[in-house]
Protein backbone atom coordinates (compact mmCIF):
# COMPACT_ATOMS: atom_id res chain seq x y z
CA UNK A 1 0.00 0.00 0.00
CA UNK A 2 2.80 2.24 0.74
CA UNK A 3 4.37 1.71 -2.29
CA UNK A 4 1.18 2.64 -4.37
CA UNK A 5 0.47 5.68 -2.63
CA UNK A 6 4.66 6.98 -2.27
CA UNK A 7 5.28 5.76 -5.89
CA UNK A 8 2.73 7.18 -7.70
CA UNK A 9 3.69 10.55 -8.49
CA UNK A 10 7.25 10.19 -9.03
CA UNK A 11 6.42 6.82 -11.42
CA UNK A 12 4.38 9.54 -13.27
CA UNK A 13 6.60 12.10 -13.00
CA UNK A 14 9.63 9.62 -14.34
CA UNK A 15 7.73 9.05 -17.05
CA UNK A 16 6.27 12.36 -18.09
CA UNK A 17 9.95 13.55 -18.55
CA UNK A 18 10.12 11.61 -21.60
CA UNK A 19 8.71 14.53 -22.73
CA UNK A 20 11.91 16.38 -23.38
CA UNK A 21 13.14 14.43 -25.90
CA UNK A 22 9.66 14.37 -27.30
CA UNK A 23 9.88 17.72 -27.46
CA UNK A 24 13.59 19.68 -27.41
CA UNK A 25 12.22 22.96 -27.75
CA UNK A 26 10.80 22.58 -23.96
CA UNK A 27 14.67 22.76 -22.92
CA UNK A 28 16.00 25.63 -25.19
CA UNK A 29 12.93 27.63 -23.42
CA UNK A 30 12.73 26.95 -20.04
CA UNK A 31 15.47 29.13 -19.44
CA UNK A 32 12.87 32.03 -19.99
CA UNK A 33 10.23 30.57 -17.99
CA UNK A 34 8.64 32.52 -15.14
CA UNK A 35 7.08 30.55 -12.23
CA UNK A 36 4.24 30.26 -13.79
CA UNK A 37 5.06 28.98 -17.11
CA UNK A 38 7.62 26.14 -14.98
CA UNK A 39 3.82 25.14 -12.81
CA UNK A 40 2.30 24.70 -15.94
CA UNK A 41 5.14 22.65 -17.47
CA UNK A 42 5.53 20.64 -14.42
CA UNK A 43 1.70 19.81 -15.34
CA UNK A 44 2.43 18.92 -18.54
CA UNK A 45 5.08 16.50 -17.22
CA UNK A 46 2.23 14.77 -14.78
CA UNK A 47 0.22 14.75 -17.51
CA UNK A 48 2.17 13.69 -20.57
CA UNK A 49 3.02 10.97 -17.96
CA UNK A 50 -0.37 9.27 -17.88
CA UNK A 51 -0.98 9.65 -21.12
CA UNK A 52 2.21 7.55 -22.17
CA UNK A 53 1.05 5.27 -19.29
CA UNK A 54 -2.33 4.53 -20.70
CA UNK A 55 -0.63 4.04 -24.24
CA UNK A 56 1.66 1.58 -22.37
CA UNK A 57 -0.90 -0.55 -20.83
CA UNK A 58 -4.15 0.06 -24.00
CA UNK A 59 -0.87 -1.43 -26.38
CA UNK A 60 0.56 -4.36 -23.85
CA UNK A 61 -2.74 -5.08 -22.80
CA UNK A 62 -1.05 -7.08 -19.56
CA UNK A 63 -0.96 -4.56 -16.53
CA UNK A 64 1.45 -6.21 -14.39
CA UNK A 65 3.79 -6.31 -17.97
CA UNK A 66 3.16 -3.16 -19.07
CA UNK A 67 3.83 -1.48 -15.48
CA UNK A 68 7.03 -2.91 -15.52
CA UNK A 69 7.62 -1.69 -18.90
CA UNK A 70 6.67 1.73 -17.22
CA UNK A 71 9.04 1.49 -15.00
CA UNK A 72 11.78 0.96 -17.13
CA UNK A 73 10.80 4.07 -19.32
CA UNK A 74 9.75 6.14 -16.04
CA UNK A 75 13.46 5.31 -14.43
CA UNK A 76 15.30 6.50 -17.98
CA UNK A 77 13.15 9.35 -17.90
CA UNK A 78 14.45 10.42 -14.96
CA UNK A 79 17.91 9.54 -15.54
CA UNK A 80 17.41 11.69 -18.99
CA UNK A 81 16.24 14.52 -16.41
CA UNK A 82 18.96 13.93 -13.67
CA UNK A 83 21.46 14.08 -16.82
CA UNK A 84 19.93 17.06 -18.48
CA UNK A 85 20.09 19.15 -15.03
CA UNK A 86 23.78 17.77 -14.66
CA UNK A 87 24.32 19.40 -17.85
CA UNK A 88 23.17 22.64 -17.22
CA UNK A 89 19.15 22.81 -17.51
CA UNK A 90 17.21 24.79 -14.70
CA UNK A 91 15.46 23.47 -12.26
CA UNK A 92 11.72 22.79 -13.45
CA UNK A 93 10.33 24.49 -10.01
CA UNK A 94 11.73 26.68 -7.41
CA UNK A 95 12.57 25.05 -3.92
CA UNK A 96 9.56 26.62 -2.52
CA UNK A 97 7.36 25.45 -4.91
CA UNK A 98 8.39 21.55 -3.70
CA UNK A 99 6.76 22.41 -0.26
CA UNK A 100 3.64 23.92 -2.19
CA UNK A 101 3.72 20.33 -4.07
CA UNK A 102 3.86 18.02 -1.28
CA UNK A 103 1.68 20.18 0.31
CA UNK A 104 -0.95 19.96 -2.58
CA UNK A 105 -0.06 16.27 -3.40
CA UNK A 106 -0.56 15.33 0.27
CA UNK A 107 -4.13 17.27 0.71
CA UNK A 108 -5.65 15.48 -2.91
CA UNK A 109 -4.57 12.30 -1.62
CA UNK A 110 -6.40 12.90 1.96
CA UNK A 111 -9.77 14.54 0.16
CA UNK A 112 -10.06 11.92 -2.52
CA UNK A 113 -9.29 8.89 -0.66
CA UNK A 114 -11.09 9.70 2.68
CA UNK A 115 -14.61 8.48 1.55
CA UNK A 116 -15.42 5.16 0.34
CA UNK A 117 -16.48 4.61 -2.89
CA UNK A 118 -20.06 4.94 -2.48
CA UNK A 119 -21.59 6.57 -5.68
CA UNK A 120 -23.49 5.12 -8.23
CA UNK A 121 -21.80 5.21 -11.73
CA UNK A 122 -18.45 5.63 -9.42
CA UNK A 123 -19.05 1.79 -8.54
CA UNK A 124 -20.89 0.55 -11.71
CA UNK A 125 -18.79 1.93 -14.14
CA UNK A 126 -15.97 3.57 -13.46
CA UNK A 127 -14.35 1.42 -10.68
CA UNK A 128 -16.32 -1.73 -11.06
CA UNK A 129 -13.94 -1.39 -14.90
CA UNK A 130 -11.11 -0.84 -13.02
CA UNK A 131 -11.97 -4.23 -10.65
CA UNK A 132 -12.33 -6.20 -13.86
CA UNK A 133 -8.79 -5.03 -15.29
CA UNK A 134 -7.40 -5.58 -11.71
CA UNK A 135 -8.55 -9.19 -11.05
CA UNK A 136 -8.05 -10.02 -14.65
CA UNK A 137 -4.70 -8.00 -15.13
CA UNK A 138 -5.47 -7.26 -18.75
CA UNK A 139 -7.35 -4.45 -20.16
CA UNK A 140 -9.17 -7.55 -21.76
CA UNK A 141 -10.10 -7.98 -18.40
CA UNK A 142 -10.53 -11.77 -19.65
CA UNK A 143 -12.67 -10.84 -22.14
CA UNK A 144 -15.46 -10.44 -19.70
CA UNK A 145 -16.50 -6.76 -21.75
CA UNK A 146 -18.61 -9.25 -23.51
CA UNK A 147 -20.54 -10.39 -20.57
CA UNK A 148 -24.60 -10.14 -21.02
CA UNK A 149 -24.57 -9.41 -17.13
CA UNK A 150 -22.42 -6.33 -16.81
CA UNK A 151 -23.73 -4.17 -19.71
CA UNK A 152 -25.07 -1.61 -17.10
CA UNK A 153 -21.69 -0.52 -16.97
CA UNK A 154 -21.47 0.75 -20.20
CA UNK A 155 -18.26 -1.44 -20.91
CA UNK A 156 -17.55 1.17 -24.23
CA UNK A 157 -16.72 3.71 -21.70
CA UNK A 158 -12.83 4.70 -22.06
CA UNK A 159 -10.33 3.48 -19.64
CA UNK A 160 -8.39 6.00 -18.34
CA UNK A 161 -9.01 6.09 -14.77
CA UNK A 162 -9.73 2.33 -14.89
CA UNK A 163 -6.52 1.59 -15.98
CA UNK A 164 -4.69 3.57 -13.48
CA UNK A 165 -6.94 2.34 -10.88
CA UNK A 166 -6.31 -1.31 -11.42
CA UNK A 167 -2.53 -0.59 -11.54
CA UNK A 168 -2.71 1.19 -8.28
CA UNK A 169 -4.74 -1.62 -6.73
CA UNK A 170 -2.01 -4.07 -8.29
CA UNK A 171 0.96 -2.49 -6.59
CA UNK A 172 -0.75 -2.94 -3.46
CA UNK A 173 -1.75 -6.62 -4.31
CA UNK A 174 -5.30 -5.87 -3.41
CA UNK A 175 -8.70 -4.75 -4.26
CA UNK A 176 -10.48 -2.06 -1.59
CA UNK A 177 -12.81 0.51 -2.29
CA UNK A 178 -10.40 3.40 -0.92
CA UNK A 179 -6.95 2.82 -2.98
CA UNK A 180 -7.74 2.75 -6.01
CA UNK A 181 -9.61 6.11 -5.73
CA UNK A 182 -5.96 7.38 -5.33
CA UNK A 183 -6.17 7.08 -9.28
CA UNK A 184 -7.99 10.48 -8.80
CA UNK A 185 -5.40 12.12 -7.14
CA UNK A 186 -3.23 11.93 -9.93
CA UNK A 187 -5.65 13.64 -12.66
CA UNK A 188 -6.35 16.44 -9.93
CA UNK A 189 -2.93 16.91 -8.92
CA UNK A 190 -1.61 18.41 -12.60
CA UNK A 191 -5.30 20.00 -13.09
CA UNK A 192 -4.28 22.34 -9.82
CA UNK A 193 -0.95 22.79 -10.96
CA UNK A 194 -2.05 24.19 -14.37
CA UNK A 195 -4.58 26.73 -12.73
CA UNK A 196 -2.16 27.73 -10.31
CA UNK A 197 -0.26 28.82 -13.27
CA UNK A 198 -2.36 30.83 -14.80
CA UNK A 199 -3.12 32.79 -11.40
CA UNK A 200 0.31 34.90 -11.97
CA UNK A 201 0.89 37.60 -9.73
CA UNK A 202 -2.87 38.58 -9.28
CA UNK A 203 -4.04 37.40 -5.49
CA UNK A 204 -7.50 38.28 -6.59
CA UNK A 205 -7.25 35.94 -9.47
CA UNK A 206 -7.91 33.35 -7.11
CA UNK A 207 -11.85 33.58 -7.24
CA UNK A 208 -11.22 32.50 -11.33
CA UNK A 209 -9.32 29.58 -9.73
CA UNK A 210 -11.46 28.78 -6.82
CA UNK A 211 -14.78 29.01 -8.57
CA UNK A 212 -13.98 25.67 -11.05
CA UNK A 213 -13.03 24.12 -8.22
CA UNK A 214 -15.73 24.78 -6.44
CA UNK A 215 -17.88 23.87 -9.05
CA UNK A 216 -16.93 20.67 -9.46
CA UNK A 217 -15.54 20.02 -6.37
CA UNK A 218 -18.09 17.32 -5.02
CA UNK A 219 -17.77 15.46 -8.85
CA UNK A 220 -14.18 15.25 -8.43
CA UNK A 221 -14.17 13.26 -5.36
CA UNK A 222 -16.96 10.80 -5.46
CA UNK A 223 -15.12 9.00 -8.24
CA UNK A 224 -17.41 10.10 -11.67
CA UNK A 225 -15.86 11.40 -14.39
CA UNK A 226 -17.34 14.69 -15.13
CA UNK A 227 -15.45 16.83 -12.89
CA UNK A 228 -12.33 16.08 -14.48
CA UNK A 229 -13.76 16.25 -17.49
CA UNK A 230 -15.16 19.59 -16.84
CA UNK A 231 -11.69 20.83 -15.02
CA UNK A 232 -9.72 19.39 -18.43
CA UNK A 233 -12.26 20.55 -20.97
CA UNK A 234 -12.01 24.13 -19.14
CA UNK A 235 -7.99 24.68 -19.19
CA UNK A 236 -7.88 22.71 -22.59
CA UNK A 237 -9.85 25.83 -23.70
CA UNK A 238 -8.01 28.11 -22.23
CA UNK A 239 -4.37 27.09 -23.25
CA UNK A 240 -6.08 26.62 -27.15
CA UNK A 241 -7.29 30.19 -26.97
CA UNK A 242 -4.05 31.53 -25.55
CA UNK A 243 -1.83 29.80 -27.90
CA UNK A 244 -4.14 30.87 -30.79
CA UNK A 245 -3.39 34.33 -29.49
CA UNK A 246 0.12 34.26 -28.72
CA UNK A 247 1.43 31.06 -30.85
CA UNK A 248 3.55 29.98 -27.24
CA UNK A 249 4.43 26.71 -27.74
CA UNK A 250 3.88 25.53 -24.02
CA UNK A 251 0.30 26.33 -24.46
CA UNK A 252 0.06 24.15 -27.72
CA UNK A 253 1.56 21.32 -25.67
CA UNK A 254 -0.53 21.96 -22.64
CA UNK A 255 -3.22 22.00 -25.22
CA UNK A 256 -2.64 18.42 -26.72
CA UNK A 257 -1.93 16.41 -23.85
CA UNK A 258 -5.20 18.03 -22.10
CA UNK A 259 -6.74 16.91 -25.27
CA UNK A 260 -5.75 13.15 -24.60
CA UNK A 261 -6.78 12.80 -21.43
CA UNK A 262 -10.31 14.44 -22.59
CA UNK A 263 -9.95 11.71 -25.05
CA UNK A 264 -9.92 9.15 -22.79
CA UNK A 265 -11.98 10.05 -19.79
CA UNK A 266 -15.53 10.21 -20.79
CA UNK A 267 -17.32 9.48 -24.22
CA UNK A 268 -18.20 13.15 -24.66
CA UNK A 269 -14.74 14.13 -25.01
CA UNK A 270 -14.91 12.88 -28.85
CA UNK A 271 -17.68 15.85 -29.32
CA UNK A 272 -15.68 18.22 -27.47
CA UNK A 273 -12.46 17.64 -29.73
CA UNK A 274 -14.15 17.41 -32.54
CA UNK A 275 -16.11 21.44 -31.81
CA UNK A 276 -12.25 22.24 -30.71
CA UNK A 277 -11.14 21.22 -34.48
CA UNK A 278 -13.35 23.36 -35.96
CA UNK A 279 -13.06 25.83 -34.10
CA UNK A 280 -8.67 25.91 -34.37
CA UNK A 281 -9.66 24.85 -38.37
CA UNK A 282 -11.86 28.45 -38.35
CA UNK A 283 -9.11 30.33 -36.47
CA UNK A 284 -6.72 29.02 -38.83
CA UNK A 285 -8.85 30.46 -41.87
CA UNK A 286 -9.23 33.23 -40.21
CA UNK A 287 -5.82 34.12 -39.09
CA UNK A 288 -3.74 33.29 -41.92
CA UNK A 289 -0.80 35.45 -41.12
CA UNK A 290 -0.47 33.37 -38.28
CA UNK A 291 -0.54 30.38 -39.86
CA UNK A 292 2.22 30.38 -42.00
CA UNK A 293 3.86 27.02 -42.65
CA UNK A 294 7.14 28.86 -41.53
CA UNK A 295 5.47 29.16 -38.22
CA UNK A 296 3.93 26.16 -37.69
CA UNK A 297 7.42 24.35 -38.77
CA UNK A 298 8.60 25.90 -35.50
CA UNK A 299 6.34 23.52 -33.56
CA UNK A 300 6.79 20.10 -35.88
CA UNK A 301 7.82 18.06 -32.65
CA UNK A 302 4.31 18.73 -31.39
CA UNK A 303 2.96 16.68 -34.44
CA UNK A 304 5.04 13.84 -32.87
CA UNK A 305 3.17 14.39 -29.12
CA UNK A 306 -0.05 15.01 -30.93
CA UNK A 307 0.09 11.51 -32.39
CA UNK A 308 0.82 10.04 -29.04
CA UNK A 309 -1.44 11.57 -27.02
CA UNK A 310 -4.61 11.16 -29.34
CA UNK A 311 -3.39 7.35 -29.73
CA UNK A 312 -4.48 6.32 -26.71
CA UNK A 313 -8.23 6.73 -27.61
CA UNK A 314 -7.44 4.36 -30.90
CA UNK A 315 -6.21 1.78 -28.99
CA UNK A 316 -9.25 1.12 -27.32
CA UNK A 317 -11.40 1.83 -30.12
CA UNK A 318 -9.42 -1.11 -31.27
CA UNK A 319 -10.13 -2.91 -28.17
CA UNK A 320 -13.79 -1.90 -28.37
CA UNK A 321 -13.95 -3.39 -31.46
CA UNK A 322 -12.15 -6.63 -30.98
CA UNK A 323 -15.05 -6.99 -27.88
CA UNK A 324 -17.68 -5.81 -30.43
CA UNK A 325 -18.29 -2.76 -27.36
CA UNK A 326 -21.06 -0.12 -28.84
CA UNK A 327 -22.57 2.61 -26.99
CA UNK A 328 -25.74 2.70 -26.09
CA UNK A 329 -26.92 5.84 -27.16
CA UNK A 330 -26.28 4.45 -31.15
CA UNK A 331 -25.41 7.98 -32.40
CA UNK A 332 -25.83 8.14 -35.91
CA UNK A 333 -28.47 9.29 -38.72
CA UNK A 334 -31.20 7.23 -37.01
CA UNK A 335 -31.19 9.94 -34.23
CA UNK A 336 -32.69 12.48 -37.18
CA UNK A 337 -35.94 11.09 -36.52
CA UNK A 338 -36.05 11.06 -33.01
CA UNK A 339 -34.84 14.47 -33.11
CA UNK A 340 -37.12 15.87 -35.72
CA UNK A 341 -40.12 14.33 -33.33
CA UNK A 342 -38.72 16.00 -30.05
CA UNK A 343 -38.24 19.22 -31.70
CA UNK A 344 -42.07 19.55 -32.62
CA UNK A 345 -43.04 17.27 -29.26
CA UNK A 346 -42.20 20.53 -26.75
CA UNK A 347 -39.13 18.60 -25.66
CA UNK A 348 -36.78 21.12 -26.69
CA UNK A 349 -38.23 23.74 -24.32
CA UNK A 350 -37.80 21.49 -21.34
CA UNK A 351 -34.70 20.72 -22.55
CA UNK A 352 -32.88 24.29 -22.64
CA UNK A 353 -35.01 25.19 -19.24
CA UNK A 354 -33.65 22.61 -17.36
CA UNK A 355 -30.36 22.73 -18.62
CA UNK A 356 -30.26 26.87 -18.70
CA UNK A 357 -32.33 27.62 -16.17
CA UNK A 358 -32.18 24.78 -13.13
CA UNK A 359 -28.56 23.79 -13.89
CA UNK A 360 -27.22 27.40 -13.84
CA UNK A 361 -25.98 27.69 -17.15
CA UNK A 362 -27.62 31.15 -16.89
CA UNK A 363 -25.14 32.00 -14.17
CA UNK A 364 -21.60 31.44 -15.78
CA UNK A 365 -23.28 32.75 -18.90
CA UNK A 366 -24.30 35.69 -17.06
CA UNK A 367 -20.79 36.09 -15.28
CA UNK A 368 -19.38 36.20 -18.85
CA UNK A 369 -21.27 38.99 -20.27
CA UNK A 370 -20.80 41.00 -17.15
CA UNK A 371 -17.55 40.91 -16.92
CA UNK A 372 -17.28 41.83 -21.27
CA UNK A 373 -19.09 44.54 -20.34
CA UNK A 374 -16.69 45.64 -17.32
CA UNK A 375 -13.69 45.08 -20.10
CA UNK A 376 -15.58 47.19 -22.52
CA UNK A 377 -15.92 49.81 -19.87
CA UNK A 378 -12.62 49.60 -18.95
CA UNK A 379 -12.06 50.63 -22.81
CA UNK A 380 -9.82 46.61 -23.33
CA UNK A 381 -11.23 44.55 -26.41
CA UNK A 382 -11.68 41.21 -25.69
CA UNK A 383 -9.38 39.03 -27.09
CA UNK A 384 -8.84 35.79 -29.18
CA UNK A 385 -8.98 33.72 -25.80
CA UNK A 386 -12.04 34.66 -24.84
CA UNK A 387 -13.62 34.64 -28.21
CA UNK A 388 -12.56 30.96 -28.33
CA UNK A 389 -13.94 30.10 -25.05
CA UNK A 390 -16.91 31.25 -25.73
CA UNK A 391 -17.61 29.30 -28.62
CA UNK A 392 -16.58 26.52 -27.46
CA UNK A 393 -18.99 26.66 -24.19
CA UNK A 394 -21.80 27.22 -26.65
CA UNK A 395 -21.16 25.02 -29.49
CA UNK A 396 -20.70 22.28 -26.57
CA UNK A 397 -23.71 23.37 -24.83
CA UNK A 398 -25.71 23.23 -28.34
CA UNK A 399 -24.28 19.48 -28.70
CA UNK A 400 -25.31 18.22 -25.58
CA UNK A 401 -28.91 19.65 -26.58
CA UNK A 402 -28.51 17.98 -29.57
CA UNK A 403 -27.38 14.45 -27.55
CA UNK A 404 -30.78 14.68 -25.18
CA UNK A 405 -32.75 15.73 -28.53
CA UNK A 406 -31.75 12.01 -29.81
CA UNK A 407 -31.24 9.83 -26.87
CA UNK A 408 -33.22 6.40 -27.33
CA UNK A 409 -33.80 6.61 -23.45
CA UNK A 410 -36.68 8.36 -21.26
CA UNK A 411 -35.93 12.07 -21.50
CA UNK A 412 -37.30 13.27 -18.34
CA UNK A 413 -37.15 10.88 -16.21
CA UNK A 414 -33.64 9.19 -16.87
CA UNK A 415 -31.50 11.60 -19.21
CA UNK A 416 -31.98 15.04 -17.62
CA UNK A 417 -31.23 14.96 -14.46
CA UNK A 418 -27.79 14.07 -15.38
CA UNK A 419 -27.67 18.03 -16.87
CA UNK A 420 -26.49 18.94 -13.33
CA UNK A 421 -23.24 16.99 -14.26
CA UNK A 422 -22.36 16.86 -17.99
CA UNK A 423 -23.41 20.92 -17.91
CA UNK A 424 -19.94 21.16 -15.57
CA UNK A 425 -17.80 21.46 -18.86
CA UNK A 426 -19.77 24.37 -20.46
CA UNK A 427 -20.05 26.27 -16.56
CA UNK A 428 -15.72 25.85 -16.25
CA UNK A 429 -15.35 27.08 -19.99
CA UNK A 430 -17.33 30.08 -19.46
CA UNK A 431 -15.40 30.76 -16.69
CA UNK A 432 -12.37 29.94 -18.43
CA UNK A 433 -13.28 32.92 -21.26
CA UNK A 434 -14.46 35.35 -18.34
CA UNK A 435 -11.09 34.59 -16.57
CA UNK A 436 -9.42 35.24 -20.18
CA UNK A 437 -11.12 38.89 -20.16
CA UNK A 438 -8.95 39.69 -16.51
CA UNK A 439 -5.67 38.13 -17.50
CA UNK A 440 -4.44 40.01 -20.62
CA UNK A 441 -1.56 42.50 -19.16
CA UNK A 442 1.82 39.97 -18.62
CA UNK A 443 4.10 42.63 -18.33
CA UNK A 444 3.60 42.20 -14.28
CA UNK A 445 4.86 38.95 -14.30
CA UNK A 446 7.31 37.73 -11.61
CA UNK A 447 10.44 36.30 -12.64
CA UNK A 448 11.41 32.46 -12.18
CA UNK A 449 12.23 32.68 -8.13
CA UNK A 450 15.11 30.70 -8.79
CA UNK A 451 17.21 32.89 -10.35
CA UNK A 452 16.48 35.62 -8.50
CA UNK A 453 19.81 36.11 -6.98
CA UNK A 454 21.52 34.77 -9.94
CA UNK A 455 20.35 36.79 -13.26
CA UNK A 456 17.36 38.91 -13.21
CA UNK A 457 16.95 39.28 -17.25
CA UNK A 458 16.21 36.02 -18.95
CA UNK A 459 17.52 37.22 -22.24
CA UNK A 460 21.04 37.40 -20.25
CA UNK A 461 20.72 33.73 -19.29
CA UNK A 462 19.63 32.53 -23.04
CA UNK A 463 22.70 34.79 -24.08
CA UNK A 464 25.10 33.21 -21.51
CA UNK A 465 23.69 29.50 -22.11
CA UNK A 466 24.60 29.90 -26.20
CA UNK A 467 27.96 31.00 -25.47
CA UNK B 1 18.07 40.99 -2.15
CA UNK B 2 17.44 39.29 0.91
CA UNK B 3 14.15 41.35 1.04
CA UNK B 4 13.32 39.18 -1.66
CA UNK B 5 13.95 36.18 -0.77
CA UNK B 6 11.98 36.34 2.52
CA UNK B 7 9.15 37.98 0.54
CA UNK B 8 9.28 34.82 -1.65
CA UNK B 9 9.74 32.76 1.42
CA UNK B 10 6.80 33.57 2.97
CA UNK B 11 4.60 33.29 -0.15
CA UNK B 12 5.90 29.41 -0.61
CA UNK B 13 4.56 29.35 3.46
CA UNK B 14 1.64 31.68 2.76
CA UNK B 15 0.67 29.03 0.04
CA UNK B 16 1.77 25.69 2.28
CA UNK B 17 -1.06 26.92 5.16
CA UNK B 18 -3.82 27.73 2.35
CA UNK B 19 -3.53 24.52 1.00
CA UNK B 20 -3.83 22.86 4.41
CA UNK B 21 -6.82 24.78 5.65
CA UNK B 22 -8.42 24.17 2.38
CA UNK B 23 -7.91 20.32 2.60
CA UNK B 24 -9.05 20.88 6.98
CA UNK B 25 -11.77 22.56 6.28
CA UNK B 26 -12.96 20.70 2.78
CA UNK B 27 -12.49 17.41 5.42
CA UNK B 28 -14.05 19.13 8.22
CA UNK B 29 -16.91 16.37 8.56
CA UNK B 30 -14.30 13.48 8.47
CA UNK B 31 -12.16 14.95 10.76
CA UNK B 32 -15.37 15.14 13.08
CA UNK B 33 -16.65 11.74 12.58
CA UNK B 34 -13.21 10.65 13.04
CA UNK B 35 -12.85 8.46 9.78
CA UNK B 36 -9.25 10.42 9.16
CA UNK B 37 -8.06 8.33 12.23
CA UNK B 38 -8.76 5.25 9.96
CA UNK B 39 -7.84 6.30 6.82
CA UNK B 40 -4.43 3.95 6.86
CA UNK B 41 -6.29 1.25 8.15
CA UNK B 42 -8.64 1.52 5.24
CA UNK B 43 -6.48 2.08 2.61
CA UNK B 44 -4.43 -1.10 3.87
CA UNK B 45 -7.40 -3.59 4.57
CA UNK B 46 -8.50 -6.04 1.50
CA UNK B 47 -12.31 -4.87 0.67
CA UNK B 48 -12.59 -1.97 3.48
CA UNK B 49 -15.37 0.02 2.58
CA UNK B 50 -17.86 -2.60 1.38
CA UNK B 51 -19.33 -2.27 4.56
CA UNK B 52 -20.42 1.46 3.34
CA UNK B 53 -21.02 0.97 0.10
CA UNK B 54 -22.66 -2.37 -0.81
CA UNK B 55 -26.44 -2.85 0.37
CA UNK B 56 -26.33 -5.13 3.32
CA UNK B 57 -28.61 -8.29 1.86
CA UNK B 58 -25.50 -7.99 -0.90
CA UNK B 59 -22.73 -7.70 1.52
CA UNK B 60 -24.52 -11.59 2.98
CA UNK B 61 -24.24 -12.89 -0.75
CA UNK B 62 -20.38 -11.44 -1.59
CA UNK B 63 -19.10 -13.06 2.13
CA UNK B 64 -20.77 -16.10 1.64
CA UNK B 65 -19.59 -16.72 -1.63
CA UNK B 66 -16.03 -15.30 -0.85
CA UNK B 67 -15.90 -17.83 2.05
CA UNK B 68 -16.83 -20.88 -0.80
CA UNK B 69 -14.93 -19.90 -3.16
CA UNK B 70 -17.12 -19.82 -5.79
CA UNK B 71 -16.43 -18.77 -9.35
CA UNK B 72 -19.89 -17.77 -11.23
CA UNK B 73 -23.52 -17.81 -9.80
CA UNK B 74 -26.87 -17.04 -11.84
CA UNK B 75 -29.19 -14.27 -10.79
CA UNK B 76 -33.39 -15.01 -11.15
CA UNK B 77 -34.76 -12.67 -13.30
CA UNK B 78 -36.60 -11.15 -10.04
CA UNK B 79 -33.43 -9.70 -9.09
CA UNK B 80 -32.10 -9.21 -12.81
CA UNK B 81 -34.86 -6.92 -12.70
CA UNK B 82 -34.41 -5.29 -9.40
CA UNK B 83 -31.11 -2.96 -10.45
CA UNK B 84 -30.90 -1.48 -7.13
CA UNK B 85 -29.55 -5.65 -6.23
CA UNK B 86 -28.64 -6.71 -9.53
CA UNK B 87 -26.04 -3.80 -9.86
CA UNK B 88 -24.03 -3.71 -6.24
CA UNK B 89 -24.19 -7.83 -6.45
CA UNK B 90 -22.65 -7.84 -10.11
CA UNK B 91 -19.87 -5.79 -8.82
CA UNK B 92 -19.50 -6.76 -5.85
CA UNK B 93 -19.07 -9.65 -6.39
CA UNK B 94 -16.38 -9.79 -8.92
CA UNK B 95 -14.17 -11.58 -9.94
CA UNK B 96 -16.86 -14.08 -9.21
CA UNK B 97 -18.93 -13.98 -12.92
CA UNK B 98 -23.07 -13.67 -13.17
CA UNK B 99 -23.83 -16.02 -15.75
CA UNK B 100 -27.03 -17.71 -16.81
CA UNK B 101 -25.40 -21.29 -16.68
CA UNK B 102 -23.76 -21.69 -13.02
CA UNK B 103 -24.52 -23.66 -10.27
CA UNK B 104 -25.24 -21.53 -7.79
CA UNK B 105 -28.56 -19.19 -7.78
CA UNK B 106 -29.58 -16.06 -6.17
CA UNK B 107 -32.94 -15.44 -5.61
CA UNK B 108 -35.26 -13.55 -3.34
CA UNK B 109 -36.13 -15.77 -0.47
CA UNK B 110 -39.74 -15.41 -1.66
CA UNK B 111 -39.41 -17.00 -4.86
CA UNK B 112 -40.44 -20.06 -5.75
CA UNK B 113 -37.20 -22.84 -6.21
CA UNK B 114 -36.80 -24.77 -9.37
CA UNK B 115 -36.46 -28.38 -9.40
CA UNK B 116 -33.29 -30.19 -8.44
CA UNK B 117 -32.05 -26.62 -6.19
CA UNK B 118 -31.16 -26.68 -2.98
CA UNK B 119 -31.10 -24.05 -0.49
CA UNK B 120 -27.77 -23.48 0.98
CA UNK B 121 -28.66 -20.31 2.95
CA UNK B 122 -31.74 -17.74 3.38
CA UNK B 123 -30.66 -14.26 4.94
CA UNK B 124 -32.08 -10.79 4.79
CA UNK B 125 -34.80 -11.60 2.19
CA UNK B 126 -32.63 -13.71 -0.12
CA UNK B 127 -31.64 -16.98 -0.93
CA UNK B 128 -28.52 -18.79 -2.17
CA UNK B 129 -29.07 -22.02 -3.60
CA UNK B 130 -27.09 -24.69 -5.50
CA UNK B 131 -27.74 -27.72 -7.86
CA UNK B 132 -27.91 -30.94 -6.09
Amino acid sequence: MLAAVSLMFPYLFGLGCLLFPVCRGIKSEILAYNDSDRLQLLGNILVFGIVLNQILVLSIANIRMSLMFGCVLSFVGFMHFVVSRAKGLPPIIAPGWFAILAALCTACLFIVLIEPLNCWDARSVWFFHAKMIFYQESVYAGGNWSLPSIVFSHPDYPGLIPVLAAQIALVAGYWNEYLPKMSLAALLVPAILCLISVLREKWWHLVFIAAPLVCTWEWLKNGYMDGYFALYAGLATFFWGRWLDKKNRLDLISGILFIGVILQLKNEGTLYCLILAVLIAFSALIKKDGFRAANLIRHYECLLLFSLSVSGFFLWARIKLRFGLQNDLHVGLNWLDKISVRLTDGSLPIILKQLYVTYNINLSLGILLLSLVFTLRAGRRPGIVTLFCSLAGMSYFCGLVVIYLGTPYDLIGFQLPSGNRTMLPVHIIFLAASYSLFCRDDKNLEPPSWHHSEVSDPCQLSQRDNG
Amino acid sequence: MKLNGFRSNCKFIAGVVLIVLVALAVNWEAYRSGSIGTLLDNLATPHSGEKEALPERVQFVVNFLRTNRVKSISISPAIAKNRFIAQPLTEGVYPIIVTDSADVLVSYSKEALPSGIVTLRVEKGIRIASRR
